[in-house]
Parts: structure tokens; C-alpha cells; sequence
């Protein structure tokens, strides 16, 4: 892409440095430069912590008041950005530079229409008339893809799906016409297929607008595929910033490769590497930073790393690395080892399994089917992972299966032996062999308990009297790898990772046989995931235990389980081996759900699959197949009407629809190969 | 990967635990309240040995004397030292609040425990006794009780106690709510853990900071509560120098002598202050 | 993306609401009455005897106690002073040898005059002093908005009212010490103004912490971020954004503040002399007057709900996510 020389960058940021006043001084950002010209869309990733937010704050001048910019310069359009007066600041956002914040539910106002919102902007910024105004705002919901703008315009944020709510936002920032546009984690929260969707539709907008685009997202797979070039920021450094491709491809930074390696994957190439994730913890931001920030976690490290501060050295045009020894970054490993997988041991007999399981809510006048006729089997010592977007019913089904809810129809057995679904009908052996991990670590411990306390109590009720003592103790607190000195803690002390590892602890207690984790690595970072995900697979190696784990995210689920289930409102739709399941032939909603995840690198060939129309009320699911208003496959009346049989595969991977095996693999493959989506041979009316 | 690996791949870093309690040291408002409530409580036990006058010591020849060198605060109609009698005054207060908020504290929380923990019916129940009891401002329920059992220190604490209960039981109960949902409570009942444990060893243990702005809320209003009714002429008898009382009895005066209903009034106000100072001085540390 | 409710629903939805809230509020009503006739019959006391003084023969007031049906067992004497009430008779006060009705009623509306200006006196004045402390946080003005609401909020109303008549009746002489019922417009202001700022005085207090509680998170919400970051000038943030999600929690607790405003009117009333619903209370229970005190009760009761009801319901009006909460 060509810069023409006389116009200014559309942003120019040189050695920002940004701190807090919290307990002492807190460096959010340090000495951070970059650079975008118009028309380019750069990927700034970082985890949580690592000041990603307050750089988008400090290019809106919206910093709270204990924070203060202690050097720097932002140019915005050639203009200083950091030295204009508030009232001009207050003109520019906006129209100049605008921002597209994280959380699409609790940023619009719940008391006002979403057309007033929108208009707003256009009032604020273009003196139009109200009635003017709304008929902008009705075209940028347009430019925006939102179907039928005038009825969403009437409506108010809680009537939108998530991703209504997420263009009415990012149509909100465009209405200007800025020159540059901040997009702060447009995709997080929503589910796979939505994410895919607002990700095209950001494609697309690269195409139509002239304006810089900064994408801030702690997921690689999303930088990779929309971004020109790339930037890596850490506890509030730049690390490594260049063309996207190549810094992903041969990155050389130590950082960015051990990110890389902590990313799941779903290529479909048989057993997948095993995760990497990065040893140590970030740095305290409050204390003195003498050397490289990213020192001790460094595979590189050198006593030099720990002295000086390493300068951003340039490694070819336009791409920086901050490390004293970014030629060495090369000899990294980038590969992980490949995991052995070692196949479970099948005894014959499942070791739980689940028939017919229904639950209908009844709210007022509403009865909402939220699991439908759900049954299948878990094996002896195998992962047992549940995938499905919001309203699919998995985790109720999770819910159900450990006695937090009580279905409406269904049979559990454990072992052979009836299971009652109501926690407090089941006998002692069968509460402490069935155990829970939540998703939200922060909420699952009792924050007036310390570590030790929560464990002994759990080993007091789940493993009885004959595992008393400190042994059984710290034996418990090894097994997830916490030192005797974190039993002291309370949970408010600890990190994300590891209260997750704690409450990982405290369903081991009494030697479960079936535990059951609700999306547990969903609210982490992705390098604490890793480690999570490697817990998991350890520990089933270790204790023979099984899982059922659920997840919306395909990679992880691919990475951590043996077998895999499929639901969609309500129903599951297919059940089969991990490492087939993602190749055809599968249920054309599992086809959906793996074109829509991310990979890495973008795969631009693989066709980019649409479904049709939005997501049935679960109050009213279809007649027929229950996917049939979005299939992709659509048949015609058959899907309609009749409700597809179980179709099966090789290795008891099955799926229901009404296409045969045989002929959707072959679809489905002719399909891929040509890198072209299928069309629905028949456009229904919902 | 190492057990030495394992233990440090975390993350960010952990937070650590907020100020707490020990912060309000810097907070002069909460400073200055403590210091007035102290200096009552104090008052109200030591007062014999602060008095220069016998509180009830009658004078007919020093009726009505406005405030002067002997008599600091003046004479009321009896002759009696206004000061004295304003330094013995706060007892009956400071005796029947406290009592009265302890008490209300407690039924408070056993009832918000109970019905947001257990919900459903109970909690319905407990909820339209609850309503019917807030329907009756404090005054007027008061009022209608005490009449009917008759006035003593006991019946001045168990209504009061009766009447600032629902509002405790209503905010413990929203708490108790908001605790139930969080998965902590799921992974106790998961262990096997009954439910009246968990009400008290799992949430109660959350909850307890709410409960402790809470209890200083209602020693304000009990103090508010007592001193009105005191006032209204429901409260302690005579001869007592109680505040509310000697307001009550100097109204008559209020053109020729104020001092008699001033100093006690402005007595009260600065305890009041104090109590409302500290109280809300722990609320905003806690929701900190 | 799943469908949103129809236009139909939304309305039914908010009557749905209010029919609801009012039989709750009656079941209430019927609980307090219960309540009331329980305490006010373990009165102490004979009502022949009260009737008929210290010198009538026992056999007369065992005659009177048969006919007004004193004898009766509780249940059905409840149900008759019930069905009575509900009727409109109201009994008779024996203190004052008056149809209770009438002296009730008309009781209530002196009182409702006082009141109604206290609360003209102390909304207005608070959420505007709330909302602009809350603006304004962490500066001189909040820090001493604060501290006095604050203090005002558990102040006994005795104690404001001595301390202000000393001030404006005693020294200044500008109101008089106690307070009659107003003719007109001028005396209104005249006889009124001490008493109803006492009691603005109490409620503005706890109004400008709810004011300021609710203002304080509107300001602080993600929404009000996006419309700053949007460019809006701040006037239009605070007006559009703002003050739409601070009425309805501080009209809310204006409804709960009706019931401390009943209790001050008690107060307040005995300290001015003043001829209201309160003062006729508390004469009432201190004579052991039984059927002006039971209306007196029920009475208050009846305004309070009638308040919290107003006030729950114009707050889910204005509150879009409860009016569609059919969905």
C-alpha cells in the first residue's frame, strides 16, 4: 500500500508514556510509538493488563483523573492531540477520532431508542435537523449490514442481539466519517458465528472507508486476519510491531513467539501440538522497571535483558523489535511437541450416561424448551467436550448433570445404577464422584476463605473421614501446582489462573469420576488458558478421570477433548471424535461453526460459510429440523416437516440430518476444495 | 513442565487486598463523629463525675436564670442546672439505642438470611409481614404500641427494635440475593454442604460488612426513634433529665427562657451527627 | 438474533404490573388493619367504662360493653369494625364526643396541606443539590452537601424544629411559635412556612443522597462514557443520557420517603400545636381514644402505600426495560 509523502499519518503516537495514580505510581504505558497511515488497519494485541485500554483512552483524551501523561506526542492528522485545548478535543471526537468500546450491552444508554443514539451523533457534529438525522442514521445502519434499519431503529438496546448491539456501535462511530476509528475487542462475548459475521462486516468497511483503523484484541487469529501490520504490547511496551504477516509468520520477539504458542488451534491435521503457556507472571506495574520488561519469562534471557532496557531495533522497513537479542528469536522453538494421544481406555460399559434429557422453563406465559431430548455417553477416562453458540442448552445440560438443576424429563445412570437428577437425593459416593468447575473464577470462591480453608472443607465433606490431615492437604494443592504459601491466601490475592486452579482443586477433593467444567477458561487470558487446558489433560492422564467439558470455543474444545458433542437450540445435533468431527462429513452446523473460527494464518481459501436468517426464538423452535431456517444444506419440505434421523459415520460419530453421509462429505469436500460457500438451493420464509 | 513452572504460570499479577477498615483512619468526617460518639459514651457512664450540680437537685430560688457563670447553660423552671442536666441526659438515650439497634440488627438478619436465602414461600411471608410492618412509619407504629403496653425502658427497646427490623431484614436480604446467585454457593452445595451452614459459614461471612453499616444506621435512627418518643411523651418519665423529655417539658418556655430547650436539643444534634458520621463513614469504606 | 416483543405486549406488560402491585398493597392494607385492631384491643382499659366516666354502676357499663358488642369474640368484632370501616362509619371518638369521619378527614387534609409543601420544598431543592454534588464529586461543594444531608438525615425533627423556632419565631419573630390552619394565601406562607421547612429540612436529606447516589452511578456508566466519547457536549450528555436513568430510582425513594414524612407530620404537629392528622394520633393514643386512633392508623397506612405505589409504578414507567419486561 502506498503513503503518499505529503499527507500527514492519519495517527502518529511517539513515546507515549501514561501512569495511574494508584498506591504509588502505576506505568499503564512506556515510551510506546506507532504509526498509521489512512486506508490501514493495525493490530494492537495485548492480554489483560497490558495497558491496551488506556492507550485507547488517551487517543479519546478520556483519561480518569488520577491518570497523567507523563511524555509523549499524538499527532492526529498532523494536528498535537495532547496540546489542544479541551473544547477542541471536545470537536474532535467523534468526527476526527472515534471509538467503538468494549462491551456492546452496557454501552449504549438502556433508557433511549437506538435511533436517538445514532442521530446523535450526526446532531452533535453536522447540525442537521432531528429528521435528517434519522434518516443518516437509518443509512449507516445500512452501510453497517443491519437488516431492516427503520424497525431498529425504534427500538431500544436490550431488544437487540449481541450483534445488532455491536454494529449499532460501530455505525455509531462511522456516522462522522472520522479519520480514525479505534475499535476496542469488537468480538469479545460474542458467540463464534456473530464474531465471524462482525469481522466480515469490518472487512468490508476497509474497503469503503478512508480512515486508520486501530484494532485492539488480545486474539491473535483476528490481528492476523484483518490487520496490515501488527503490534504486541506488554505490561505497557511495544514489543514487536511490523507487517502482520511477517511478524506472525517469523515473529522476533520472544513474546510473540510464546503467544503464538499458547493459541489453540483447529487446523484439521490430526492430533494438534501441545500448548506452551508462558511461565512466570507479568510484572508489577507499580515498581521500577530496570531492564526488559518481558525478562523473566524469557526463554532468551540474559543477564543484560535484566540491566537495560531494550530500544526498539529495527529488523527490516517498518518493523521493530524491542529485544537485545531479536536475531537469536529465530532459534525458538515455534513448534510444540505433538501430543501423544493417548486413546482413553474403554471398559465396555459408559461410565455415565444420559437419556432423553429435556428441561422446559415456564416464565409467565412463555415455556421456553431449553434442552430437547438430549442423550449420550461418557466414557471411563475420556474428554467429553460439549460445543454450542448462546441458547443451545449446553449448559443446562451441564447444570443438569451435576444436580444444580433438576430437568423436566430424563434418565442419568452412574456406573449402571440409576442417578437422581436433585443433588440432594444422591447418595455421599455419588455427590463426590460427580463434581463442577465454574466459569467464573472470581464468583466461584468464597472470598472470606482463604485457599487452605476452602480445600480442607472440601476434603472434609467430599472425602470423608479417612483423608483427614495436612497430607491429604497438600497432596490436593500439588496436584493443581499451588505452593503451600497460596493455601494462606484469600482469593481476592489471587490471579485469574490460579483461582481457577484452586477451584479445580476443590472438585478433586474426593476423587471424582466425572467432572463437569462449564466453559472454565473463558473469562482467562490466553496464555493462563493454556495452562489451564495442559491441567485438564494432565490431570484425566493422571487420575483416569473423565470430563464433560463445555466450551463456545471450538480450538479449545478440540484441544482438550476425546469426543465431541454439537448442540444448537436445544438439540444436539451431532456426537463424534474430536479429531473428525471438524472434516467433513459433518451436521452442516458444525460446517458453520468451523468456517466462522479464526485461524492462524488466515486460511484465505477456506469458503466463509453464512447462515441464513437469524436465530429462532428457543419459545418457538422450528418444526422439523430444528436448524432448518439457516441450513445452508436446505433441502426443502422434508427438513420442513420431518425430524432428521440419526445418520452415522465411521468411529460412532454421528449427526442428524437428512443427507447421507456419503452425500454431504461429498458436498461438503467438492465445496472446500473450490473455496466457494454453498447456496441455499431454497430461500424460506422464517 | 516443572512443578516450579506450573506454580508461576499465572498470569497478570494477583491484586492485592484493598485498604479495608484501616483507611478510615484518614477520613476527618468519620474521625470527628467518633470522637462526639465517644465523648457521649463516656458521658453517659462518667457523668456523676462531670456534673457541677446535682441534676435533680431542685432550687425554687434559681428558677428560670438565663446562662451566666454559675449556671452555664441557665436554670430551667425548677431551678435545676441546665448543664448538669444536659451531661446526665444522654444516659437514657445511649442506654435504650444501642439495645434497641443490637436487637434490630439481629431479627434483621436472621429474617433476610432466611428469606433470601430459602426464597419461595418463606421468603414471601416474611416479605408481606415485612411490608406490613414498613407501612407504619416509625413514629406512628411506635406510638400505637406504646400505647397500648405502656412505657418502659424493656417495651422502648422491643419496639423499637420492632420497627427498624424490616428495613435491616430487607437490605440483608437483598445481599443475601445477590451472594446466592454467585457460583461459590453452587460449589457448597455441591460438596454436600446443608443449607443452614451455608447461610451462615458461606454468606454470612460476605454479607457481615453490610451488616456492620448496617448496625450503625440503626443505632442513628434508633437514637432518632428513642429521643422522638421521648418527645412525644412516650419515652422515659419524669423526673429524668432525658433530652427528648426536657424538650418536651421546656416547650412552654420557648419565648422566656429558650436555653431550657436549646442545650439539650443542640446536645442530641451533636450526638446524632456523630452516630450518622460513623455510620456512614463505614458504608462508604465498605462499598469501596 | 431472536425476535422482540410486539407492539401489544408492552402495555399489558406495565397494566400487568400495576394490578398486581395494587393487590398486593390491599393484601397489605388488610394485614395492617389486622394488625392495628389486634394492638389496639389489648388496650388496657373498659370502653363502657371510658363511655360512662368513673360514677356509673357496673351494671350499666356491663350494658353498654353488651350492646356495642364488646364481649364479643375477637374475630367477629374485627369483622364488624371492618365491615363498618368500609362503610364509612367510622365510630365515634369518646375523648372528644365527635363522629371520628368528619374529624378525620378533615384532619387529613390540613395535614396534607403541610405536607405537600414540605415535599414542594425538599424534592426540588434536593435532586437539583444531589445531582450537582454528584457532578461535582470529590470537590468543596459535594464534600459539604454530603456532610449536611447527611447530618439532616437522622436528625429528629423535635430538635430541628426547637432549635429553628428559636431562631425565626423567638428572636426574629418572622413565623409564629405555633401554627394554625391557614385561611389564604399570605397566612399560608405565615403559619406554614416553619413547620413544612422543619420537615423539607429532614427529607431533603436523605433525597439529596439518593439524588446524588443514583446521579454518581449514572455519570460513572459505560453508557455515559460512549456518549462523551461520541463528541456530545456535556450539556447534552448530562440532559439526554443522564438524567433519564436518575429519575427513576430518586422518584422511587421519594415514594419510600412519604412514610418518614407521616412520622415527622406526628412530630412536627404536636411541636407547632398544629390541628393535623399526626397530632390527632398521639392525643388519641395518649387518651386511649380507640376509634380515632384505629382510623388515624389505618389512615396513614392507606397514604403510604398509595405513595410507594405512585411511585413504583411512574418509576417502571420510566424505566423502558420493565415496561417490556412481557419479553
Amino acid at each position: 500500500m502506498t503513503t503518499t509523502q505529503d499527507r500527514p499519518a492519519a495517527l502518529d503516537v511517539a513515546g507515549l508514556s501514561v501512569s495511574y495514580a494508584r498506591r504509588g505510581r502505576v506505568r499503564a504505558l512506556v515510551d510506546v510509538s506507532l504509526r498509521i497511515e489512512r486506508g490501514e488497519t493495525y493490530g494492537l494485541v495485548g492480554e489483560s493488563g497490558s495497558g491496551k485500554t488506556t492507550l485507547a483512552l488517551t487517543l479519546m483524551r478520556h483519561l480518569p483523573r488520577a491518570a497523567r501523561i507523563d511524555g509523549g506526542r499524538i499527532l492526529l492528522g498532523g494536528d498535537d492531540l495532547l496540546g489542544a485545548p479541551e473544547r477542541t478535543v471536545r470537536r474532535w471526537r467523534g468526527r476526527r477520532i472515534a471509538l467503538v468500546p468494549q462491551g456492546a450491552g452496557s454501552a449504549l444508554n438502556p433508557s433511549l431508542r437506538v435511533g436517538t443514539q445514532i442521530a446523535e451523533v450526526y446532531r452533535a457534529h453536522g447540525d442537521l435537523l432531528p429528521a435528517e438525522a434519522a434518516e443518516a442514521a437509518a443509512r449507516t445502519l445500512n452501510e453497517v449490514r443491519v437488516g431492516d434499519p427503520a424497525q431498529v431503529l425504534r427500538r431500544y438496546p436490550h431488544e437487540l442481539s449481541a450483534g445488532q448491539q455491536q454494529r449499532v456501535l460501530i455505525a455509531m462511530a462511522l456516522a462522522a466519517n472520522p479519520e480514525v476509528l479505534i475499535l476496542d475487542e469488537p468480538t469479545t462475548a460474542l458467540d463464534a458465528t456473530v464474531e465471524a459475521e462482525v469481522l466480515d462486516l469490518i472487512e468490508a468497511l476497509q474497503d469503503e472507508i478512508d480512515a486508520a483503523i486501530l484494532l485492539i484484541s488480545h486474539d491473535v487469529r483476528i490481528v492476523a486476519r484483518l490487520c496490515d501490520r501488527a503490534g504486541m504490547l506488554y505490561a505497557g511496551r511495544l514489543l514487536e510491531e511490523g507487517p502482520t504477516e511477517d511478524v506472525f509468520r517469523a515473529p522476533r520477539h520472544p513474546y510473540t513467539v510464546a503467544l503464538l504458542r499458547c493459541v489453540p488451534r483447529l487446523d484439521a491435521s490430526g492430533t494438534p501440538e501441545r500448548l506452551e503457556p508462558i511461565p512466570g507472571r507479568s510484572p508489577d506495574l507499580a515498581a521500577e522497571l530496570r531492564g526488559c520488561s518481558f525478562a523473566e519469562r524469557c526463554p532468551l534471557v540474559r543477564p543484560r535483558c535484566h540491566e537495560e532496557a531494550p530500544a526498539a531495533s529495527s529488523v527490516a522497513d517498518d518493523w521493530t523489535s524491542r529485544c537485545h537479542f531479536h536475531a537469536d528469536v529465530p532459534t525458538l522453538e515455534t513448534a510444540g511437541v505433538s501430543l501423544n494421544g493417548k486413546p482413553p481406555a474403554h471398559d465396555g460399559a459408559p461410565l455415565l450416561r444420559v437419556e432423553g434429557l429435556s428441561k422446559t422453563y415456564h416464565g409467565g406465559e412463555a415455556r421456553v424448551e431449553a434442552v430437547a431430548d438430549v442423550s449420550f455417553e461418557l466414557r471411563q477416562g475420556e474428554v467429553l467436550g460439549l460445543v454450542g453458540e448462546s441458547g443451545s442448552g449446553k449448559t443446562s445440560v451441564a447444570r443438569c448433570i451435576a444436580g444444580l438443576a433438576e430437568p423436566s424429563r430424563g434418565s442419568l445412570e452412574l456406573d449402571g445404577r440409576e442417578l437422581p437428577w436433585a443433588l440432594r437425593e444422591r447418595p455421599r459416593e455419588a455427590r463426590t464422584a460427580v463434581q463442577m468447575v465454574f466459569q467464573n473464577p472470581d464468583a466461584a470462591l468464597n472470598r472470606a476463605v482463604t485457599v487452605g480453608g476452602i480445600l480442607r472443607r472440601s476434603l472434609r465433606r467430599l472425602a470423608g473421614d479417612r483423608e483427614r490431615g495436612h497430607a491429604a492437604l497438600y497432596d490436593l494443592s500439588s496436584l493443581v501446582h499451588l505452593s503451600p504459601s497460596d493455601l494462606e491466601l484469600r482469593p481476592r490475592a489471587l490471579s485469574g489462573g490460579m483461582k481457577q486452579r484452586v477451584a479445580i482443586a476443590r472438585s478433586f477433593a474426593g476423587s471424582p469420576r466425572v467432572v463437569v467444567c462449564d466453559e472454565p477458561v473463558s473469562d482467562l487470558d490466553v496464555s493462563v488458558q493454556a495452562a489451564i487446558l495442559n491441567l485438564v489433560r494432565d490431570l484425566r492422564e493422571r487420575e483416569g478421570v473423565s470430563y464433560l467439558f463445555i466450551s463456545h470455543d471450538l480450538a479449545v474444545v478440540r484441544y482438550v477433548a476425546d469426543r465431541i458433542g454439537v448442540m444448537y437450540l436445544g438439540s444436539l445435533v451431532e456426537l463424534g471424535p474430536a479429531a473428525t468431527l471438524f472434516d467433513p462429513p459433518h451436521h452442516p452446523y458444525t460446517e458453520a461453526l468451523v468456517s466462522a473460527v479464526p485461524t492462524l494464518p488466515p486460511d484465505e481459501q477456506r469458503p466463509r460459510i453464512t447462515m441464513y436468517g437469524p436465530l429462532p426464538s428457543p419459545r418457538q423452535p422450528p418444526p422439523g429440523c430444528r436448524f432448518h431456517t439457516r441450513c445452508p444444506r436446505f433441502l426443502g419440505d422434508v427438513c420442513r416437516t420431518v425430524e432428521p434421523p440419526w445418520q452415522q459415520h465411521v468411529d460412532g460419530h454421528r449427526y442428524r440430518c437428512h443427507i447421507a453421509p456419503r452425500d454431504l462429505g461429498g458436498l461438503q469436500r467438492a465445496d472446500r476444495l473450490a473455496g466457494r460457500p454453498p447456496l441455499r438451493s431454497e430461500l424460506t420464509t422464517v | 513442565m516443572s512443578a516450579h513452572q506450573w506454580q508461576a504460570a499465572v498470569g497478570t499479577w494477583p491484586r492485592r487486598s484493598s485498604l479495608g477498615v484501616r483507611g478510615l483512619g484518614r477520613s476527618p468526617a468519620f474521625l470527628i463523629g467518633a470522637a462526639v460518639l465517644l465523648f457521649w459514651v463516656v458521658d453517659a457512664v462518667a457523668w456523676p463525675l462531670l456534673v457541677p450540680y446535682d441534676p435533680q437537685a431542685v432550687a425554687p430560688a434559681e428558677t428560670l436564670q438565663a446562662p451566666s457563670a454559675e449556671h452555664w447553660f441557665g436554670t430551667d423552671d425548677l431551678g435545676r442546672d441546665v448543664f448538669s442536666r444536659v451531661l446526665a441526659g444522654a444516659t437514657s438515650v445511649l442506654t435504650v439505642a444501642p439495645a434497641a439497634a443490637l436487637l434490630a440488627v439481629a431479627v434483621g438478619v436472621a429474617i433476610g438470611l432466611a428469606a433470601g436465602y430459602l426464597g419461595g414461600a418463606i421468603d414471601e411471608v416474611l416479605m408481606r409481614v415485612t411490608d406490613a410492618l414498613l407501612a407504619f412509619p416509625l413514629v406512628v407504629g411506635a406510638v400505637l404500641v406504646l400505647a397500648v403496653t405502656g412505657v418502659s425502658r424493656l417495651h422502648l427497646v422491643v419496639v423499637i427494635a420492632l420497627v427498624l427490623a424490616p428495613l435491616t431484614a430487607r437490605t440483608v436480604r437483598a445481599a443475601v440475593r445477590n451472594e446466592r446467585e454467585r457460583e461459590y454457593v453452587e460449589a457448597a452445595r455441591l460438596r454436600g454442604d446443608s443449607g443452614a451452614y451455608i447461610m451462615v459459614a458461606e454468606i454470612l461471612p460476605n454479607v457481615a460488612a453490610i451488616v456492620v453499616a448496617e448496625s450503625t444506621t440503626r443505632l442513628a435512627a434508633a437514637i432518632f426513634a428513642a429521643s422522638t418518643l421521648s418527645f412525644l411523651g412516650l419515652g422515659i418519665e419524669q423526673p429524668s433529665p432525658d433530652w427528648g423529655l426536657s424538650v418536651a417539658l421546656g416547650r412552654v418556655f420557648l419565648q422566656t427562657a429558650p436555653w431550657i430547650v436549646l442545650f439539650p436539643a443542640l446536645a442530641l444534634a451533636t450526638l446524632v451527627v456523630g452516630a450518622t458520621a460513623v455510620a456512614d463513614g463505614l458504608r462508604l469504606r465498605i462499598e469501596r | 438474533m431472536t425476535e422482540p416483543p410486539t407492539e401489544g405486549r408492552r402495555s399489558s406488560a406495565l397494566t400487568r404490573l400495576v394490578l398486581t402491585r395494587v393487590g398486593l398493597a390491599l393484601l397489605t392494607l388488610l394485614l395492617v388493619s389486622m394488625l392495628v385492631f389486634a394492638t389496639v384491643q389489648l388496650l388496657p382499659g373498659d370502653l363502657g367504662r371510658t363511655v360512662l366516666g368513673p360514677y356509673a354502676t357496673d351494671e350499666q357499663v356491663a350494658a353498654l360493653n353488651d350492646r356495642v358488642g364488646e364481649d364479643d369474640p375477637a374475630p367477629v368484632r374485627y369483622a364488624n369494625w371492618l365491615s363498618d370501616f368500609v362503610r364509612g362509619d367510622w365510630g365515634t371518638s369518646a375523648a372528644l364526643r365527635q363522629p371520628v369521619r368528619p374529624l378525620v378527614l378533615d384532619r387529613l387534609a390540613n395535614s396534607l396541606l403541610l405536607a405537600l409543601y414540605a415535599l414542594a420544598l425538599a424534592v426540588p431543592v434536593g435532586v437539583a443539590l444531589g445531582m450537582l454534588a454528584a457532578r461535582r464529586r470529590g470537590r468543596a461543594l459535594d464534600a459539604a452537601v454530603s456532610t449536611t444531608s447527611v447530618s439532616l438525615l437522622a436528625m429528629p425533627e423535635f430538635v430541628v424544629g426547637t432549635i429553628l423556632s428559636i431562631l425565626f419565631a423567638v428572636e426574629l419573630g418572622w413565623f409564629p411559635v405555633s401554627a394554625r390552619v391557614p385561611d389564604d394565601v399570605a397566612s399560608f406562607f405565615h403559619q406554614l412556612t416553619l413547620p413544612a421547612t422543619v420537615l423539607a429540612l429532614v427529607l431533603f436529606g436523605s433525597l439529596t443522597r439518593v439524588a446524588r447516589a443514583a446521579t454518581l452511578s449514572a455519570l460513572d456508566a459505560e453508557y455515559t462514557r460512549t456518549a462523551t466519547l461520541k463528541g456530545l457536549p456535556t450539556r447534552t450528555v448530562l440532559a439526554r443520557h443522564v438524567l433519564p436513568n436518575v429519575l427513576p430510582p430518586t422518584v422511587a425513594a421519594i415514594g419510600a420517603h412519604v412514610g418518614y414524612l407521616v412520622g415527622g407530620i406526628v412530630v412536627v404537629e404536636t411541636l407547632f400545636a398544629y390541628p393535623g392528622l399526626g397530632k390527632l394520633l398521639l392525643d388519641s393514643a395518649l387518651a386511649h381514644d380507640l376509634a380515632p386512633l384505629q382510623a388515624c392508623v389505618l389512615a396513614t397506612a392507606v397514604v403510604v402505600m398509595v405513595a410507594n405505589l405512585a411511585a413504583d409504578v411512574v418509576a417502571s414507567a420510566l424505566n423502558p426495560r420493565l415496561r417490556r419486561a412481557a419479553s
